[in-house]
């Protein structure tokens, strides 16, 4: 994963305060998405991965707020161009300065600036920006897709709506460009489907429809919150299907949450294992599942049922998942970690690398060549430097 | 799930001294129409027996009418043909009160025990409700019983007088499964009872069930729509779709050699954990056709890879044969529109088709077809075009039709205890496997 980047998140912090406390949903959590492959973010209920996609979009509503030295990066050279030209004053070239444009390779200056390599910070940067990417060059496909639809207009009308606001396309050119659209995501006879109530497709075609709408706008990345944990299985498997021919067509860069390690096997390049707000490990799909190093991770994949084959009793972790209300001085993960041991509960473990590419796990097992002493160390080191 | 047989051996439970035995059960639910109303048959002719201390699973997608079994069974649902015996007797001729006396032995497990039980009962009142139902014993001793079986599946003495909604949703499906043991039942029908839970949840249930199993000796029919689970609990496992039971067999057999083509294509459908596991998977066409219309032949005819073809067009490849099955569906669908539809339709208002002509390129355009099939596609296209689509698909009906689309498929026993409902099973035709192997390698595993 050496490639640029096309969207990146650095250290993202998300909190709900409440008048008792303080909840930390997602704390400190940092991953990149490569152009054209499928990052996987797995975790179970509760763990923060929801939020994290709703924080990239700016969709957290109050009392949910994301803190301001959280980055989420979005790096396309056209658009990154386009808001450099707009904002000059923010731009930044490298690292100095406090605008939310960076510019890393490029020319030009003020609005005849061109940019080949840069960034855009959307925790930074003003809501009209953030607006312009939501939709056109980031968006989301959410679980529930009957929820996603509004239920007195019908699919065309949502579809003809979203491509005039965003778009200025309208009257027959848009319904031409809806059809177009619903045939892209495989539903047959889309002339006739444009016409009709959400509430007359079937849940397939319902996702299907919500996978149209997220597309009209033609965005770079789609963030796909569990979008066929609903579904029935034969379903999923052409909902799986249809999203990796469109990556493969419009080169998109796919975020895919869920909770299920099979559909994670399926679909991903890169996989994220969150717990209690904070990803645990991080490492190439295959690499996670031939050699998971994190305890959590190694559970989870452990307590899947049927892959064991024939065993009686299925391994299990106890305990369930605590809520992340206070600052994590210690692993969250040790009160159930069946390998934890004193120091887990006064240290934090950071990201090391456990093996080869990118492979990190935040525990302080690792790195398995060090001796407990130095491991202790490593890890209380780093933390400190972060603070 | 006994521990003394491995997960291979078909006979592990006394088979012939069946607990359960359901034989032809129809349950139809009549349409809302006053006249011209067809009833949904949620489930239509499924018979099987389940061993005493068996795990009998039953699989399917939703709106199979795998819970209104489990209910009709229960004898919650009215049954409108068959027969359930339960220990020899006839359940579905008792009266009121015998139905109250033989539910103490058979009792249910939802999906989410709080959306059907009363919410401000705490959870010993939960518990407790059965027992006073059915008058057990004294006060005293109701309340000593519920004690014991908070305890006995995992929950605290203190939790006793809390509210459902402080509880999670593993600790919620817990009091759920004490409510349901309280009476001592012989048999539970447990209908997803884990699939609103995470996974480390999910194995901590599954091990609670397996342990009260063995204790008490109970008997339990799972319903579930996620195969891994009922891969890893049952020991005989009954593949559902649109009201019939299409496979019966020992789980392992059934997850290893799948014989019936739905059971294949829902099986290969199953996300492996797995990331090298090859990408060959059986992916259906379309959806399960409306339970109100089901196809009149073989219920899965309508999107079968394995369908049987006429002679003539046993050659036409997988790519050819798909776009015309596609092509068929979207005219059945446009036949079976209202004449009010279609009359709009022909005067410009409301609902707009795509038109034919164009339906076909876009399906046929790139791919090359025997003369005499692309000619009937053809005629079919054009009569579509002049507004006779019930011509047009009853033109393709002849031309491509068989015994699929025809006949109900029989149970044909497939050996090892097992039984599937094809008519590939027949001795004229390929069996499923044979078809496959020769049609290229699909096969999960």
């Amino acid at each position: 994963m050496s490639e640029e980047p096309l969207l990146s998140v650095e250290n993202l912090r998300t909190t709900f305060t409440t008048d008792q406390e303080q909840i930390r949903a997602v704390d400190g959590v940092s991953f990149s998405v490569p152009s054209r492959q499928t990052l996987g973010v797995v975790g179970e209920s509760g763990s923060g991965k929801s939020v994290t996609a709703r924080s990239i979009l700016g969709l957290v509503d109050a009392p949910g707020e994301v803190h301001p030295d959280s980055e989420i990066r979005y790096h396309d050279p056209t658009f990154v161009q386009q808001i450099a030209r707009k904002y000059p004053d923010q731009v930044q070239w490298d690292d100095d300065g406090d605008g939310f444009v960076t510019v890393e390779a490029g020319s030009g200056e003020g609005d005849s600036v061109t940019v080949e390599r840069g960034s855009v910070d959307l925790v930074a940067a003003p809501d009209t920006v953030v607006r312009s990417v939501r939709g056109s060059e980031i968006a989301m496909v959410f679980q529930d897709a009957l929820s996603s639809l509004n239920p007195v207009y019908t699919v065309g009308n949502q579809i003809r709506e979203l491509l005039g606001i965003h778009q200025g396309v309208t009257g027959s050119e848009a319904t031409e460009r809806a059809a177009e659209l619903l045939e892209s995501v495989g539903i047959p006879d889309p002339k006739r489907r444009l016409d009709e109530y959400p509430h007359q497709f079937s849940g397939g075609m319902q996702q299907r429809a919500v996978i149209a709408l997220a597309l009209a706008c033609d965005p770079s990345v789609l963030l796909c919150d569990e979008p066929t944990t609903a579904l029935d299985v034969t379903i999923q498997a052409q909902i799986l299907e249809l999203l990796e021919r469109l990556q493969r067509e419009r080169g998109l860069s796919i975020v895919f949450i869920t909770h299920d390690m099979g559909v994670i096997a399926q679909v991903a390049d890169s996989v994220a294992v969150m717990y209690a707000g904070e990803i645990v490990e991080r490492a190439s799909v295959s690499r996670l599942f031939d050699d998971p190093k994190h305890p959590y991770a190694r559970g989870l994949l452990q307590s899947i049922p049927g892959l064991t084959g024939d065993v009686d009793r299925l391994p299990t972790i106890d305990g369930s998942v605590p809520t992340p209300n206070e600052p994590a001085t210690y692993c969250r993960y040790a009160p159930r970690c069946p390998k934890a041991f004193e120091e887990c509960e006064t240290i934090h473990p950071e990201h090391v690398s456990v093996g080869e590419g990118d492979h990190t796990a935040a525990c302080l097992l690792y790195p398995e060549s060090a001796g407990l002493a130095e491991r202790l160390d490593r890890h209380h080191d780093t933390e400190e430097t972060h603070e | 799930m006994s521990d003394s047989t491995t997960a291979d051996d078909a006979g592990r439970t006394d088979a012939s001294n069946p607990l359960v035995t359901v034989d032809g059960l129809r349950t139809y639910y009549e349409s809302e129409q006053l006249v011209g109303g067809k009833p949904v048959k949620a489930v239509d002719g499924v018979s099987f027996e389940i061993g005493r201390g068996e795990t009998f699973g039953i699989v399917g997608e939703s709106g199979c009418g795998k819970t209104t079994l489990g209910r009709s069974i229960l004898q919650l649902e009215d049954v409108d043909e068959g027969r359930v015996s339960f220990d020899g007797t006839d359940v579905t001729t008792l009266g009121r009160r015998g139905l109250k006396e033989w539910r103490r032995d058979a009792q249910m497990v939802y999906q989410n025990p709080m959306s059907s039980i009363n919410e401000r009962m705490t959870v010993g009142e939960i518990v407790r409700e059965p027992l006073e139902v059915h008058n057990w014993e004294t006060a005293a001793s109701r309340r000593e019983r519920v004690q014991e079986l908070l305890d006995r599946v995992g929950l605290r003495p203190e939790h006793y007088h809390r509210y459902p909604h402080q509880f999670s949703g593993g600790q919620r499906q817990r009091v759920g499964i004490a409510r349901a043991l309280a009476l001592e039942p012989e048999f539970i029908v447990l209908d997803e009872p884990v699939s609103a839970l995470d996974v480390s949840v999910q194995a901590k249930i599954l091990n609670l069930l397996s342990d009260l199993q063995e204790e008490f000796g109970l008997t339990y029919m799972l319903i579930a729509h996620d195969l891994s689970v009922v891969r890893h609990i049952c020991d005989r496992v009954g593949v559902m779709y649109l009201g019939k039971l299409m496979e019966v067999g020992p789980t392992e057999r059934l997850f290893t050699s799948p014989q019936n083509p739905y059971t294949r294509s829902l099986l290969s459908a199953i996300p492996q954990p797995d990331p090298d596991v090859g990408a060959d998977r059986i992916t259906l066409r379309g959806t399960p056709p409306n339970p109100r219309d089901p196809p009149a032949g073989c219920v899965f005819s309508t999107r079968c890879p394995f369908a049987i073809r006429q002679p003539e067009h046993e050659e036409l490849g997988d790519e050819q044969w798909a776009a015309i099955a596609q092509f068929r569906r979207m005219i059945r669908e446009r036949a079976s529109s209202t004449t009010l539809e279609r009359a709009k339709q022909r005067l410009g208002m409301g609902t707009q088709f795509t038109p034919i002509r164009e339906v076909a390129e876009d399906l046929f355009g790139s791919l090359t077809y025997p003369e005499a099939v692309e000619e009937t596609l053809t005629r079919a296209t054009e009569l579509v075009a002049d507004g006779d689509v019930t011509e047009a698909r009853d033109l393709l009906d002849d031309e491509f039709s068989t015994v699929c689309e025809h006949e109900s498929p029989q149970q044909h026993e497939v050996g090892n205890g097992r039984s599937s409902r094809c008519h590939r099973h027949r001795e004229e035709y390929r069996e499923p496997g044979d078809y496959l192997r020769d049609a290229g390698d699909y096969l999960p595993e």
